[in-house]
């Protein structure tokens, strides 16, 4: 016998996770599911103690069952694994990419590694620590526009600090940093050039989580900032002058290097290409998921 | 407090050792944490060549390393340049 589903059907018993409806992302981390296909794990955590690792499934949570990798666990949830002969902190030393692109975030260094449980208890995001945790992401082939979502809190303004950077070096660098320069709330693009560097600021709200999204397209040095849908007006800009080359080994470091981020992170999706015709979708799903605005 | 390499392959060897001593997972099953840091190089001198510093404030020292190890060292600038 045959059986088969009409579409409305289907996206009810089967909905659509936001990477099987807006395709083409380079790299995607979540603590959820962000599609169909993808069958892995969520992160492999580092329990303290005793360093005994383990892959957790998502979405990643105290419930999610969990498969020891690396030492020894009684545990079968994530939860149990933090708890188990004591309340333990965990760390993040692999953040899985859900793209398909299999360019998983990996930090082998434990003193850089995010923070996911406090003393046994899982929290739903990785904190970084404002002094050296950084995730370094190869984001693949070189992007002439690109956009990022992310979902973060941006908090404990002290100075600046790198939210996330593409490329090194003296020069063609974009880095999104938070800033409180003249004493508020600000993210601030540092797009550094061949010729003039330039920069874009806007004011955000102070230790609020958000949808973040911002699109780049270096032909024009143009760049937008959404927060929670909305665009952002910007306070300050210094276009750029010279040309941006795009930067070689096509990689993007969460936090650092250098300057350090102490903010939490549930998600982060990299496009390579310019997304606006998708953004308001592709936000509307982050926010169906994390009810952070309405 | 910080131990001086003239390379990146001895500091990181260094770093290593300890990570092997502590027993992460890189050492057990070769995947996932291997080291507590990583070095980072100096600012170049005027003369020779930069060297390379790992941080050891957390590291099991033999009584030969901690009587050479230094307080700090200098960075070279920060990559960009801010402002």
């Amino acid at each position: 016998m045959h059986l088969s589903l009409d579409n409305a059907l289907k996206s009810r018993v089967f909905p659509k996770g936001l990477l099987d409806k807006f395709s083409g992302s380079a790299v995607a981390y979540s603590l959820r599911k962000l599609s169909n296909v993808f069958t892995g794990f969520g992160v492999e955590a580092r329990r303290s103690g005793d360093n005994t690792e383990a892959n957790v499934s998502l979405p990643v949570n105290a419930d999610s069952s969990i498969t020891v990798s690396s030492g020894s666990s009684l545990a079968t949830t994530f939860g149990g694994f933090v708890t188990e002969g004591g309340n333990k902190d965990a760390f993040i030393d692999t953040w899985y990419d859900q793209s398909g692109n299999a360019r998983n975030a990996t930090q082998s260094n434990s003193l850089y590694q995010p923070k996911i449980a406090d003393s046994g208890t899982v929290n739903d995001d990785l904190d970084f620590d404002g002094t050296d945790d950084t995730f370094p992401i190869d984001v693949g082939s070189s992007p002439a526009t690109f956009s990022i979502f992310f979902v973060a809190e941006v908090e404990a303004f002290t100075g600046s600090a790198r939210i996330f950077q593409f490329g090194t070096g003296n020069t063609s660098t974009f880095t999104l940093r938070s800033d409180n320069g003249d004493g508020t709330y600000e993210v601030e693009a540092f797009i550094r050039t061949s010729g003039t560097n330039g920069r874009y600021r806007w004011d955000i709200p102070a230790n609020q989580t958000g949808v973040f999204s911002a699109i780049f397209d270096y032909s024009n040095f143009e760049i937008d900032l959404y927060l929670n849908g909305s665009l952002l007006t910007r306070t300050d800009a210094v276009v750029p002058t010279g040309t941006w080359t795009v930067p070689t080994g096509n990689f993007l470091n969460i936090s650092g290097p250098g300057v350090f981020l102490n903010s939490s992170f549930k998600e982060l999706i990299f496009y390579p290409s310019d997304q606006s015709a998708n953004r308001t979708a592709i936000e509307d799903d982050i926010n169906s998921y994390y009810a952070i605005y309405s | 407090m910080y131990l001086v390499f003239n390379t990146e392959d001895e500091a990181t060897n260094r770093a290593d050792a300890e990570g092997q001593r502590i027993g992460y997972a890189y050492w057990i099953s070769g995947n996932g944490t291997r080291r507590l840091n990583s070095p980072r190089q100096t600012k170049k001198p005027l003369v020779g060549p930069a060297k390379w510093a790992l941080d050891v404030s957390q590291y099991q020292l033999t009584d030969e390393e901690k009587s050479q190890t230094v307080e700090s060292v200098v960075w070279p600038p920060l990559d960009p340049p801010i402002d």
